[in-house]
């Protein structure tokens, strides 16, 4: 029921137009890229998802970790600048559990965003290297690879954007993470961990099993910390109130 | 009013608007990461020490923070005037909408020219903490930090005037920033095809690309043709200029 | 008379300003119980207090024999609720958002249209809120605090903003509510004559204290015995606050 009217608030706030045309958006990247220097890509001797994403990768993540930030900042600003979140604290409603619904809200789209932009990774790999085997396994594995690691970051943004009333505060600071991110490299230790970090790692750009499996479990293990520390957040801000 | 007196009256309007504060976290916050990897300057081959050093850096500001800069001013500047119809109040005064519009982009002009000396000013200090920190002078002549700054920043005004014609065009603030900070995304795309001269966001990060070609052996060197470079980039700034202005303020009449 | 909300000196303290000062409320079933005090007297706070909007802290109180924080779902399940300035989602049409509240309740579908008629909005549902006017926002927030006619209502000024045909309007609906619907009223007001108009009880509250509590006769006579001009209640108010600012410091 939750989710049902959480979707409802959903609309007229231009949240489905600004995931949807930011996913478009990133698919324009690999074909362009692809069809401005095809010599630089074709005779490369790796698959083809390899190539796509090493050229394109980097960007792809941006947009994606860009598109969490807006939509982080949609979600709540719906429910801010009405004051629409102090009518449902009057209502017998669990807070946590709204919280988690417009998180799985951010989620459901920001997997809509990862598999479009997968299928047009799918499409350049058909039109450029028409040999290529194992595509399908190899894009989904990426897709999953790519959306896991984006859980994180939509669950820090949506923490950040329940703490500030104000939605610019909001955006500058998932703006400036994003932005933090872009400058440190995905293999520092500790640093390239951080949930806005993570979605850089590509999953050809992994060196061995052990890697792929350390980072899923860190990944994993970021998502428990961050839903508890929104629990405890709610709290706290029960008890300031 | 005159142009002049309109550019006063927008500077007045900054007051308490924590601009200064939105400029200058960017550029303390590039600096920081350098005291942490400083060494990595001395690995890099093909470029001394204290170029690699400002490149990085440098590179860091202009591909993404610098016009995300221009992005978060051009939706400050115009949402100061609607959230409380302070834009419905002036255009019902005796003044010219155009030249409203165009003095506020000279806002933004100036607040870039003002991040930019920050950027600069931020350096000198960064790079003598790490000349100490490595034993090593990593400082770059005044003269050429400053040449480069003046080089970007006229590079930035086609850039500048796209994003004041997003911001005056798009009302949603949230989709006129998810629009600008999109477009920053495939510049560095577009630097390394022949088209680059068409894309306006691409002109501060093509500049510092051509000092790194003369600075870096091994890197590709980029040349900044003037044809066809200046016309085309000239006739797209004044053609956002011209579509900013036009739309200036229409919502507001309605 | 059984009490439906009693306070117990209930206290609401921000680091050095006492916002509610040990006061023990006392409102009866199917009344309608008027809140009056100045701007910034703690009218709000103690209205946001039995709401679970903020927590008190020292005292308690208990709203139909439940109390805060060991039931607050039970409390926010029978209280409707109509808090400060409207709350609502500009996005969403002024039926949409009854319709949120609808569901989160557990009400009928019919209920939405109910509230929407009897506020007068039924021709205005399908507009966003953002395109309201203040009065329709404010009928809204009442819409939705009436939805499933609870059995007790907050109304932290409901007539602000409104045109003087509005307020009437508005006044009639609150004065039918407990013929109507059985339940209890707290409506909180800064002008007397408003709350003289609606209310069966007053309680009068200053800087965070509870000056007076009582029904409208005993108010003029306790007006009477302490030598203030009876005939207009506003200037018995206004005198009464007034001393008691005196009595604080001198200050007004």
């Amino acid at each position: 029921m939750i989710l049902a009217l959480e979707m409802k608030k959903l609309k007229r706030t231009g949240f489905l137009p600004a995931i949807f045309l930011g996913s478009l958006f990133a698919c324009t990247f690999p074909p362009a890229n692809t069809a401005l220097r095809p010599e630089l890509f074709v005779q490369q001797k790796l698959p083809a998802t390899e190539i796509l994403l090493n050229a394109n990768g980097q960007m792809l993540s941006m947009v994606n970790l860009l598109l969490t930030v807006l939509g982080a900042c949609i979600l709540y600003h719906a429910e801010f600048s009405g004051s629409g979140i102090k009518k449902m604290n009057t209502l017998p409603v669990n807070q946590n559990l709204l919280f988690f619904h417009k998180t799985l809200l951010l989620l459901l789209g920001l997997a809509a965003a990862v598999i479009l932009e997968s299928c047009c990774l799918g499409f350049c790999a058909v039109h450029w290297f028409p040999s290529e085997e194992k595509l399908l396994l190899h894009l989904a594995q990426h897709t999953g690879y790519t959306f896991f690691l984006l859980v994180p970051a939509a669950l820090l943004m949506m923490l950040i954007a329940l703490s500030f009333e104000n939605m610019w505060v909001t955006l500058g600071i998932g703006v400036i993470c994003v932005f933090v991110s872009t400058m440190i490299p995905t293999d520092t230790s500790i640093l390239g961990y951080f949930p806005f970090v993570l979605p850089f790692r590509l999953l050809f750009g992994v060196q061995d099993d052990e890697a792929l499996i350390l980072s899923l479990c860190i990944c994993l293990a970021e998502i428990w910390v961050l839903m508890f520390i929104e629990i405890l957040l709610q709290k706290l801000r029960r008890k300031l109130s | 009013m005159t142009y002049i007196q309109l550019v006063k009256t927008e500077l007045t309007k900054l007051r308490r608007s924590h601009i200064f504060w939105i400029l200058l976290a960017p550029v303390i916050l590039l600096w920081i990461p350098c005291f942490f990897n400083a060494d990595i300057h001395f690995e890099t081959a093909g470029i001394s020490p204290e170029n690699s050093f400002f490149i990085q850096s440098y590179l860091g500001f202009t591909w993404f923070m610098f016009p995300a800069s221009f992005v978060i001013c051009t939706v400050l500047l115009t949402q100061s005037e609607r959230t409380n119809k302070g834009l419905q109040k002036m255009l019902s005064l005796p003044v010219n909408p155009q030249l409203f519009c165009l003095a506020k982009f000279t806002i933004l002009l100036l607040l870039a020219a003002f991040q930019l000396l920050l950027m600069a000013a931020v350096y000198f200090p960064a790079a003598m903490i790490v000349s100490h920190m490595q034993g090593y002078s990593m400082v770059l002549p005044v003269s050429l930090i400053l040449k480069e700054s003046c080089l970007l920043y006229l590079s930035a005004i086609p850039m500048a005037a796209l994003y004041w014609m997003l911001a005056v065009c798009i009302h949603t603030p949230v989709f006129s920033i998810g629009a600008g900070l999109a477009s920053i995304v495939p510049s560095i795309l577009l630097i390394n095809t022949k088209v680059w001269f068409a894309y306006p966001v691409s002109y501060p990060i093509y500049t510092l690309m051509i000092l790194r070609g003369t600075m870096e052996n091994s890197f590709r060197s980029f040349v900044m043709d003037p044809i066809p470079w200046i016309p085309v980039s000239i006739s797209m700034t004044l053609v956002f200029l011209a579509v900013s202005c036009m739309g200036f303020g229409r919502y507001e009449r309605r | 008379m059984n009490t439906i909300i009693e306070t117990h000196n209930l206290t609401k303290r921000y680091k050095d300003f006492t916002a509610v000062n040990k006061i023990n409320l006392h409102i009866q079933k199917g009344r309608i119980y008027g809140f009056l005090g100045p701007n910034g007297a703690g009218k709000s706070t103690t209205m946001k207090m039995f709401l679970g909007l903020t927590a008190p802290t020292s005292g308690s109180f208990s709203i139909n024999g439940k109390t805060y924080p060991k039931n607050r779902k039970e409390i926010l399940q029978e209280t409707g609720s109509f808090i400060e300035s409207p709350a609502y989602y500009g996005n969403l049409t002024g039926e949409e958002n009854l319709q949120i509240i609808q569901q989160i309740l557990k009400l009928p579908k019919s209920s939405v249209k109910e509230v929407l008629e009897l506020t007068g909005l039924y021709e205005h549902r399908r507009r966003p809120v953002s395109k309201y006017s203040l009065g329709m926002k404010q009928r809204l927030g009442l819409a939705g605090a009436l939805m499933g006619h609870p059995p007790v209502l907050i109304l932290d000024e409901p007539t602000n903003g409104l045109d003087p045909a509005g307020i009437h309007e508005i006044r009639t609906l609150i004065r039918s509510l407990p013929k109507k619907y059985d339940c209890t009223v707290l409506v909180s007001s800064h002008l007397l004559s408003e709350i003289e108009l609606m209310a069966d009880d007053i309680g009068i509250l200053n800087h965070g204290r509870l000056l007076f509590e009582g029904t409208l006769t005993e108010l003029k006579t306790h007006a009477h015995e302490l030598g203030y001009p009876s005939e207009n209640l506003e200037e018995v108010f206004l005198s009464m606050i007034e001393e008691d600012n005196v009595k604080r410091g001198g200050r007004i």
